[in-house]
């Protein structure tokens, strides 16, 4: 909710900001081609700097506005940085970092109309070396960036569209879904289990912050696990009274898949009143992602903020849950989730990276590749296919260490080499996609 | 500009409430913030990284007229130099240690992981921030994790090194093209010691980073950002705390005491020993295998050794005695009849007295085993540190010492002392080798470098 907030009053529509924040965004290795491309007015011909150990010379202390590119050349003994501080000095409007002693890099940045100071940085620490004024004057009158707003409208059109279609298809499949395991039609259900539940996965985010009295509570009904319905009772996982009051799909995974007794509906009443329920709630989803109800917190709107955090949250799905299996605990068909959380960070992600290969290229370059290295690890667990042709994967437990029927979690010690490549490639991702919202919604 | 980069609090490193006075409740009052310290070094760092080459007092800020810091919280190391820091530097209280494995295939992306941890290592030892001054975008993941923020440098130093499986893999092949600049150590590994219970997991690695403060959250800060850094490029594979340095490795300081209750390092090498004796001993030679690349580097000998404590602490006075060779009390040598005073500790231990014609020191102490009496004169700079990780399911204490070494050549020296260690040590019996790891330490990094390990990478 915080961060809803947050986006409405930050939004800027102006491209030279993003193209601002971005250069300042990025790490030890700044992009020096951060305003290519972005339609910014471009400036003058590139300013050259020349770093010595004890100075910073700007050959030109005034440039107009847009994106401004220095040629920096370090001349002295040392590697060093080269600055642009705000006017109070301390705030870095973009850098360049470890520039070694007898190479010339560039740095391309947008800059606005306004006061600035360069400075360096011998060896990136320490006090500022030849801080000079910068001033930057009114250049050619900055286009608002169209394409760029263009961008960010379609993505959010787009990303809409894409969590309504997801929620119409999760309904039907769960209508199927019911139909089979009702009518006691066990590996039909244990299949359409898995197909239903990748529509959900798919924008998961997006659901788990639905409600229609308070925030997620409809996740809570849809999605809730044993673990963590026994955590907060104080009662073991199996106690009938907790199980009475479980709804959702896991309620029904563990009907279907565990071998425990334990975990079977008491009677068919409940098991129908369980699977009736499930379609229901299934319903009201689709009916506050479709705009015929409203949420508790209004009409579902989809920002830019959420297609943005949206591949992201995705990835930490699979980071935190998928991976140590504690989300399919009876079914272990976590690998499926995985797969369908990864389609919905590439769907996420895919609406937003025309802006990012505008802004960032060497990011949008390490997320494509990321991704491929995901799926490629995912791949080596495939199984088979299914009906649609999309990969269908192992039952988890046979390549990771996991928690069975909601039993004690694995050791630390215990996750296995699978588990370690797939985590390593999913952190890898996810910390990528943590740079995009930088990116996108400075 | 716009209006949410004005905020100053996001510019403005300034620490936090109640931040400024400390992290720890045993930590001496803070009053220097990172800011003002870093002001205050300004020139002061750059001449120390070309002159201070052993890393000593004399880093920092602080300058011929300026001596260093009483107080090691506000100490800070230069991270260049002829040999990388956290060596000879004054042990630390605390140490965090991390190896990793390298999930990268391509030698340009080792080469920026190796530029990228200089630029945050070289800004952390001076205590400031990742990324220097925070920037103020509320949109993107701060570049550094914050919890330093505010506090003085600590003494913090950051030392970078690599295995042998950085260079081969498990069956030999060559993993980035490097595979023929790896020193003979390296290639001949480590040798089996009897009484190992070796974890592979907790064991070697291809990268290792040592980083040791006088502050725990500092160490932790370091090692935890590098770690973010290395993402995509290399993966923690095992980490290592540790508190209450197990040796000196100047003069200036005190023999500490290591969990059996013992003073133990009392011989270690000091940098005070001086370039010849650390040449010989500690700092691969040009002419060394490897040395051509490696020169000023170490190799970093690295073994987890678990402590039975409740065991030990059953045995009598005397019977501790004769395992070390040592009194509790001063740390005095068993040959000196009836010790009065700390000075004790340092007097010469006489391998050769008798007593009823039995050694005064016996056979199987330890100290006589270690000594480089028994040694060919072989010396190895110690810089070990307790460990203690929560209890076992036996309900015994989890705990012990994560022994580091560093010598020029373990063949040399390392194996052979340990090898004499596990076979005829009285003190083995209270020991398991649960761990072990050898890395070669890169060179120290030069003025002009903009990595770690820019002669063996470039």
């Amino acid at each position: 909710m915080t961060r809803t907030t947050l986006m409405h009053t930050v939004t800027r529509p102006l491209a030279i900001a993003a193209v601002i924040a971005l250069a300042a965004a990025g790490c030890t290795d700044n992009p020096t081609s951060g305003a290519n491309g972005a339609g910014t007015q471009a400036g003058a011909g590139p300013v050259g700097v020349t770093i010595t150990d004890e100075g910073c010379a700007v050959a030109s202390t005034q440039t107009p506005s847009g994106a401004v590119t220095f040629s920096i050349t370090n001349e002295g003994t040392v590697p060093n940085e080269f600055e642009i501080l705000a006017s109070d000095k301390l705030r870095i409007v973009t850098e360049k970092e470890n520039i070694g002693p007898g190479t010339t890099v560039e740095l391309t940045t947008g800059l606005e109309k306004g006061d600035y100071f360069t400075a360096c940085k011998p060896n990136m620490v320490g006090a500022l070396v030849g801080v000079t004024p910068f001033t930057v004057t009114q250049g050619e009158a900055l286009a608002v960036d169209e394409d760029i707003q263009k961008l960010r409208d379609e993505a959010i059109t787009d990303y809409t569209a894409y969590i309504e279609d997801q929620a119409g298809q999760l309904l039907a499949a769960t209508e199927d879904f019911r139909d089979a395991y009702l009518a006691g039609d066990t590996e039909r259900a244990q299949d359409l289990y898995v197909l239903a539940r990748r529509h959900f996965e798919r924008i998961e985010p997006t659901a788990e912050a639905f409600g229609i009295e308070e925030p997620g509570d409809l996740d809570a009904a849809l999605d809730l696990r044993i673990q963590d319905l026994s955590a907060g009772a104080g009662t073991a996982v199996t106690d009938p009274e907790l199980l009475a009051r479980w709804t959702g799909w896991h309620r029904i995974e563990a009907d279907l898949f565990s071998d425990d007794e334990a975990f079977r509906f008491p009677d068919a009443a409940s098991r129908q009143r369980v699977a009736d329920q499930l379609v229901e709630d299934t319903q009201t989803l689709y009916d506050l992602v479709t705009g015929a109800q409203d949420t508790a917190s209004g009409p579902f709107e989809v920002t830019l903020e959420d297609v943005t955090l949206g591949a992201g949250a995705l990835m930490e799905e699979v980071a935190t849950g998928k991976i140590v299996g504690e989300e399919e605990t009876f079914s272990h068909t976590d690998l499926d989730d995985f797969q369908a959380n990864l389609d919905g960070a590439r769907v996420a992600y895919g609406n937003v990276q025309k802006i990012v290969e505008t802004e960032d290229p060497d990011l949008a370059r390490e997320i494509t590749d990321s991704f491929a290295a995901v799926q490629e690890e995912l791949s080596t667990h495939q199984a088979g296919e299914w009906e649609d042709g999309t990969p269908r994967y192992v039952d988890y437990s046979t390549i990771a260490a996991v928690q069975e029927d909601a039993g004690p979690a694995p050791k630390d010690s215990e996750y296995t080499d699978a588990q370690r490549s797939l985590s390593l490639a999913v952190t890898a991702l996810a910390d990528e996609l943590a740079q995009v919202p930088a990116v996108v919604l400075s | 500009m716009t209006g949410r980069r004005d905020h100053r609090e996001d510019a403005e490193p300034a620490p936090a409430p109640g931040q400024a006075g400390g992290g720890g409740p045993d930590a001496a009052p803070r009053s220097v913030g990172r800011r003002g310290l870093l002001s205050a070094a300004g020139a002061g760092i750059l001449a120390g990284g070309m002159l201070g080459g052993f890393g000593g007092f004399a880093g920092g800020r602080a300058s011929a007229e300026e001596p260093a810091p009483s107080d090691p919280l506000d100490r800070s190391y230069p991270l260049r130099g002829e040999h990388q820091q956290g060596i000879t530097t004054p042990a630390q209280d605390y140490l965090f240690t991390a190896a990793f494995d390298v999930t990268t295939t391509d030698l340009d992306e080792v080469r920026r992981l190796m530029q990228q941890w200089l630029v945050a290592a070289e800004q952390m030892s001076t205590g400031d921030l990742v990324g220097g001054t925070p920037l103020a975008d509320l949109q993107a993941v701060p570049r550094d994790t914050g919890e330093a923020w505010g506090y003085p440098a600590s003494s913090v130093t950051i030392t970078v090194g690599a295995g042998r499986s950085f260079f081969v893999d498990a069956e030999g092949r060559d993993r980035f093209g490097i595979a023929e600049r790896m020193p003979e150590a390296l290639a001949d590994g480590v040798p089996r010691f009897a009484g190992e219970a070796l974890q592979a997991e907790r064991s070697d690695g291809d990268l290792v980073i040592q980083a040791c403060a006088d502050d725990a959250q500092v160490a932790m800060h370091a090692i935890r950002n590098l770690t973010r850094i290395a993402v995509g490029t290399a993966a923690l594979r095992w980490t290592q705390m540790g508190y209450g340095r197990t040796s000196s490795t100047s003069t200036t300081q005190e023999t500490p005491r290591n969990l059996f209750g013992y003073k133990d390092g009392t011989n270690n090498l000091k940098q005070e020993d001086g370039a010849e004796e650390l040449g010989r001993h500690v700092w691969i030679d040009r002419a060394d295998s490897g040395g051509e690349r490696l020169a000023g580097g170490s190799y970093m000998m690295i073994r987890k050794i678990r402590m039975n404590l409740e065991t030990w602490d059953r045995l009598r006075l005397i019977e501790q005695h004769e395992i070390i060779g040592r009194d509790k009390r001063f740390g005095a040598p068993l040959t000196v009849p009836d010790p009065t005073s700390g000075e004790d500790e340092f007097i010469d231990p006489d391998l050769a007295a008798t007593e009823d014609g039995s050694p005064v020191i016996p056979r199987d102490a330890h100290i006589r085993v270690v000594s480089p009496h028994t040694n060919k004169g072989a010396s190895m700079l110690r810089r070990g540190f307790n460990y203690t990780e929560g209890s076992d399911s036996l309900g015994r204490i989890d705990a012990g010492l994560f022994f580091i070494a560093y010598v020029r050549d373990p063949r040399e020296s390392f194996f052979p002392i340990l090898e004499r260690m596990v076979s005829t040590d009285a003190l083995e019996e209270y020991l398991r080798h649960v761990a072990s790891a050898m890395f070669v330490v890169l060179p120290g990094v030069g003025a002009k470098d903009t990595m770690f390990g820019q002669a063996l990478l470039s």
